[in-house]
């Protein structure tokens, strides 16, 4: 009795049993070819593993490229970016859309035809190897696989064949027994989904690749490069876009689009990127948004968002209400709508421009008539040209911020503290000066409290890098910006200031006794001029004033004494500015109005830094949202899904369900009449470890069966 | 697929599934479908018919799990055990997270998480500690390490997710949302593959070299959780992943990424000795070093077990992001390096499966191959902007 088993745990173990079967493929392929020397050529070049690897690696590659390289961009970011040479480079290789580059899509191409020509030349091999026991073998093969044993049984072969079969069954193998001139073969297998598996996932890869493709705009390249389709790249209202632009309802099968809707607006329209530019696609249908929603979390972050929406067949005027939310969408026909995103839908502002520059020709009546802006509405992403003494300034509404929640550095570990504070709506414009040159500015539309006061914020800044540096401005008694203007307009009103400048120099002399007419004319001078410097720079200004044109020595006597004197007329013209409030100065100034004397003059030390024509306020708005739609019509989605599933099978039975088969020839003894002789081998494909075992398993079992029958 | 020698012997007796189930075994999955049940008759009014299918499911393939793998029924239990104890001790009280003695030193979802890190080091120094001194007790001793770990690593996370519902029923969420949580889905995912293979080849001699990735992720998850980034604070849900997808997506690709950072690490294990024993310098601790073979096999069943889970977790992100961004596949970076990942390995495994390569070039394929998962994993976090937005650093 002899029962070699190998040593299963060789390297090169499985290579043979699979290269065993590409070689029986590629025979009979051979075999099937030989008129056709190219083809065989092509269909070993298409089929080829090395092929199929090397396009593995360059798609890879491709696809990094694609990850780093921000794709669709707007032109103008790639020129600045790369110059006018390697841009024009890059975009002849359609670096900047690789995934829908001609060359990307023969790459997918290649891929197809190399799985196809896979499957093409294993499919009769797998029919075969499903359907056929492979009964014809011989002692002489069997004895030199891996996995191999020979018994002697006092067994007669249709005992011995009897017994195997019932264990073989048992360990879930199916068999089949050839008799011939007294000897008994049986082939078994089990596992032979496991061929089943490479269709699967190869037939897979075709499925999920045809079907992307065609959900993917290649018609639309192709109608580009025919002519009949051009990308527009301005900024058009979708009316105006030209037909050449434009894609009727049924005139395109599969697409992907945006579409942003105010509230109470429709719209039968989407907008399809492509490269640097758009299509407009026609829909069949419209579709209107009612209201939009919006919730936070108390961070401020949103949490939820969703649009109430009436769908209408321009056909059929069949109408259906519904509420579209992030995470789902609704499905109408072959369509669905997506909540992508929302953004400001042209919120009205209503705005007071109070004026800000200080003009040279500041002095005329006619300038200071001149600013005074008449109160407007402006819809947020507009923009206005606004006339000021100062010259023509364009006025751009970029953002209007409903809340803005920050932080609250305030806030302690207690369970009720709030962590967060929301500093209210906010406005977000540009102001352009007539040589194109910009500021950003943001503007808190609520005052928010520093130590108690009321401040109105207003952030400025020369390009997007920088933060904004933010201007205090306090709030008045009610709370409003009128008395910090009505202050900045009485400065810089030179006959009034002039009338308020002798009667505060009259009244200070008097009151030190030196009633003197010309003292007084000389101090209302010097009083009307600091009051000028101080607005235009506030004390800084005053100052620079004195170092450039005081001696050294002398500097620090005359900005005491300039000092008190411009106190004392900024008190007057305060007080002048609270009476015509109504304020009862002589007996009622509150503390509150004292501390916003003091606010009131630092606001104005910095307020030059304000590199703005006016000040911008907004009084109130009306808040209108848009919402932003993905529109979608993937018919091959379905299938994509199909195939999907087919890989993912395929998988699974390829890597886990093992093709394993034995082998038994049985031969009558030729000694004694009734004993048997066995050989038995087998072979587990691509599980040879596992298959190893097993076949121990079946030895010792034969061993153990047979040892018995002896004794 | 996994058995021992024993049960091989009966594969060709008559036999049924019932019958090689033990009392433990039935008594188990007894109590997975109870608690199922229970949990099913608590929560199913805040539960979806997708969220519900995933409740059973999960049961299901628990107790699949549990008989395929006989250690899954206690590790199980500790578990549920510790980590029920943890959520009873909260009630409803987030704040005795800090004043409640257990809560606070033992099993609170930080300090579990801090146990898991330390136990994942010192496993990490004795298990190599066994390799080079060739001893018994130190390996057996980071094997118990491991799986001490690997059960506060889970308690972690599970009480988390409680903590998040104390926090505010509407930040409630599963903790597979930031970089912080899915770094600690990593390292038990990728120990539990571990213990498997390790219990099943009966050697302890791989643990180190695994155990060194699962330290390196842990160093980060310090780093980036507990520094200055504060990211184990839990956050609120951004409305694109308050979804029943998040919770099958994300754990499904995480297996991948383990696979394939176990293969990674064993190549590293396989090269060195390998090379040693090239150059004629295979001493003692060379040979200590698991065989080739065994690392080998252990290579190629982790990556084709990382390959299938990737290849359906990518599926499952293609449909979420269908019903979220309204396209299966968009080419964002996140997803684009999803599909390099996968044709990587998708080589790699023709490679080894049609052309029949095996060893050396298939290890530093390996651990190559480990670089560009990781920059699927975090890199396309770091550097390239796009829709998944979870953890930027
Ligand atoms: C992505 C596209 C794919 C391509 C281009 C491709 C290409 C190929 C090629 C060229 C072969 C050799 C066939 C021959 O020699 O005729 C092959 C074999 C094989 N492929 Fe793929 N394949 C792809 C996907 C997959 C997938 C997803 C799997 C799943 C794991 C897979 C698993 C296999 C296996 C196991 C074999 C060997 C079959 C055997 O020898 O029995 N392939 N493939």
């Amino acid at each position: 009795m002899s029962n070699e088993i190998k040593s299963d745990t060789q390297q090169q173990e499985e290579a043979p049993a699979a290269a065993s079967l590409q070689k029986q493929a590629i025979e009979r392929e051979r075999s099937n070819l030989k008129e056709h020397g190219l083809l065989k050529v092509l269909l070993s070049f298409l089929g080829s593993m090395e092929l199929a690897i090397s396009l593995f690696v360059i798609i890879a590659i491709a696809s990094i490229i694609g990850t780093i390289l921000q794709q669709n961009q707007d032109y103008n970011t790639y020129i600045v970016k790369f110059g006018p040479f390697w841009f024009e480079v890059f975009r002849s290789m359609e670096l900047f859309d690789i995934y829908s580059s001609w060359w990307f899509v023969l790459l997918l191409g290649f891929l197809l035809v190399s799985t196809a020509t896979c499957i093409y030349r294993y499919t009769p091999t797998i029919i075969r190897e499903w359907r056929q026991f492979r009964l014809k073998v011989s002692s002489k093969s069997l004895k030199l696989m891996h996995s191999s044993g020979s018994w002697n049984t006092k067994n007669s072969p249709d005992e011995a064949a009897e017994f195997i079969k019932e264990k073989l069954r048992n360990g879930g193998y199916q068999s089949r027994q050839k008799n011939e001139q007294g000897v008994i073969t049986i082939a078994a297998k089990k596992g032979a989904v496991n061929r089943l598996g490479y269709l699967f996932t190869h037939g897979a890869i075709i499925i999920i690749c045809l079907s992307a493709l065609y959900d993917g705009n290649f018609n639309l390249k192709l109608r580009e490069v025919a002519g009949q389709l051009k990308p527009e790249t301005r900024d058009l209202f979708a009316s105006q876009v030209p037909d050449i632009s434009r894609l009727k309802a049924d005139e395109n099968h599969a697409f992907r689009g945006n579409a942003s809707i105010p509230e109470g607006n429709t719209t039968g329209l989407v907008f399809l990127q492509m490269r640097n530019g758009y299509l407009v696609q026609e829909l069949p249908f419209t579709i209107s948004l009612n209201e939009f929603r919006i919730e936070h979390y108390d961070s401020g972050m949103p949490k939820s968002f969703e649009s109430d929406v009436v769908i209408e067949d321009k056909e059929t005027g069949e109408k259906i209400s519904k509420t579209v939310e992030v995470n789902h969408p609704l499905i109408y026909k072959d369509f669905a709508i997506y909540q992508a995103s929302f953004e400001d839908g042209g919120s009205i502002m209503d705005i007071q421009a109070w004026p800000m520059a200080v003009p040279d020709n500041a002095g005329s009546a006619e300038a200071a008539e001149a600013f005074k802006i008449t109160p407007f509405k402006q819809v947020i992403g507009e923009s206005k040209v606004i006339k000021t003494p100062a010259g023509d300034y364009k006025l751009e509404l970029a953002e209007f911020k409903i809340s803005n929640v920050q932080p609250n550095p305030k806030a302690g570990t207690g369970e009720n503290e709030h962590k967060f504070k929301n500093m209210g709506p906010s406005l977000t414009f540009r102001i352009r000066d007539s040589s194109g040159q910009a500021q950003e500015f943001i503007n808190y539309l609520n005052p928010s409290t520093q130590e108690g006061r009321f401040f109105f914020l207003s952030g400025v800044r020369s390009t997007a890098a920088e933060p904004f540096r933010y201007l205090f401005i306090p709030a008045d008694d009610d709370i409003s910006l009128k008395r910090f203007f009505d202050f900045r307009a009485l400065l810089g009103n030179p006959v009034e200031m002039q009338r308020i400048a002798e009667k505060t120099a009259a009244m200070s002399l008097q009151s030190a006794g030196v009633p003197d007419a010309k003292m007084i004319a000389q101090m209302a001078i010097v009083m009307q001029k600091l009051a000028e410097l101080f607005n235009q720079g506030g004390f800084d200004r005053v100052l620079n004033d004195i170092n450039d044109n005081v001696p050294e020595d002398k500097q620090k006597d005359v900005s005491d004494s300039y000092f008190k004197v411009l106190q004392t007329i900024l008190g007057t013209v305060y007080l002048e500015v609270l009476q015509g409030e109504g304020v009862d100065i002589e007996n009622s100034i509150t503390l509150a109005q004292e501390q916003y004397y003091d606010d009131m003059v630092n606001t104005m030390g910095v307020v030059s830094n304000y590199k703005a024509p006016f000040f911008l306020q907004v009084k109130s708005f009306e808040h209108k949202e848009a919402s932003g739609f993905q529109i979608t019509k993937a018919p091959g989605k379905d299938l994509v899904y199909l195939g999907c599933i087919l890989l993912c099978v395929g998988i699974v039975l390829m890597f886990y369900v093992a093709h394993k088969r034995i082998w038994i020839i049985i031969t009558p003894a030729v000694e004694s009449e009734s004993g048997s002789r066995l050989i038995a081998a087998g072979s587990g494909d691509r599980h040879q470890n596992e298959f190893a075992m097993e076949f121990k398993a079946f030895s010792q079992l034969l061993d153990k069966h047979f040892m018995e029958e002896k004794s | 697929m996994s058995m021992t020698g024993q049960e091989m012997e009966n594969i060709f007796e008559k036999q049924n599934l019932w019958r090689k189930l033990s009392l433990f075994d039935w008594g188990w999955a007894a109590i997975i479908l109870m608690s199922t049940a229970y949990a099913w008759q608590q929560y199913s009014v805040f539960m979806d018919a997708y969220e519900a299918g995933i409740l059973f499911a999960t049961a299901l393939a628990i107790i699949a799990w549990g008989w395929f793998w006989k250690p899954v029924r206690a590790y199980s239990l500790y578990v549920a055990v510790i980590s029920l104890f943890a959520i009873y001790l909260y009630g409803n009280e987030l704040a005795l997270g800090e004043t409640n003695f257990f809560l606070k030193f033992l099993i609170s979802s930080k300090s579990a998480i801090m146990w898991m890190s330390a136990l994942y080091v010192l496993a990490t120094v004795a298990y190599f500690i066994g390799l080079f001194i060739g001893s018994e007790f130190s390996s057996k001793t980071a094997s118990a390490m491991t799986w001490s770990a690997t059960v506060m690593g889970l308690v972690g996370l599970l009480v988390r997710w409680r903590e998040s519902y104390l926090i505010h029923f509407d930040v409630g969420h599963i903790p597979v949302s930031n970089l912080y949580e899915v770094f600690i889905l990593f390292s038990i995912i990728t120990a539990l593959m571990y213990l498997y293979y390790e219990g099943k080849n009966k050697t302890y001699n791989m643990g180190g070299f695994v155990l060194l990735v699962i330290s390196s992720a842990v160093a980060f998850l310090l780093w980036y959780g507990f520094g200055s980034r504060g990211a184990s604070e839990i956050q609120p849900l951004v409305p694109a992943l308050q979804s029943y997808w998040m919770k099958i997506h994300v754990p499904a690709n995480f297996v991948g990424y383990g696979a394939f950072a176990l293969a990674a690490m064993l190549a590293v294990a396989y090269l060195i000795k390998d090379t040693m024993v090239k150059k004629g310098r295979g001493g003692a601790i060379i040979e200590r070093f698991p065989d080739l073979d065994i690392l080998d096999d252990v290579m190629y069943k982790s990556i084709a077990l990382g390959f299938a889970f990737f290849t359906l977790a990518t599926i499952l992100g293609a449909m979420w992001a269908a019903e979220a961004w309204g396209g299966y596949w968009s080419w964002d970076p996140k997803e684009t390096w999803a599909l390099i990942v996968w044709l990587n390995y998708a080589a790699w495994l023709h490679l080894r499966l049609t052309k029949g390569w095996r060893g050396r070039p298939l290890a530093w394929w390996s651990i190559i191959g480990l670089f560009v998962t990781l920059f699927a994993f975090i890199g396309v976090n770091m550097f390239l902007s796009g829709l998944h937005s979870y953890g930027e650093l």
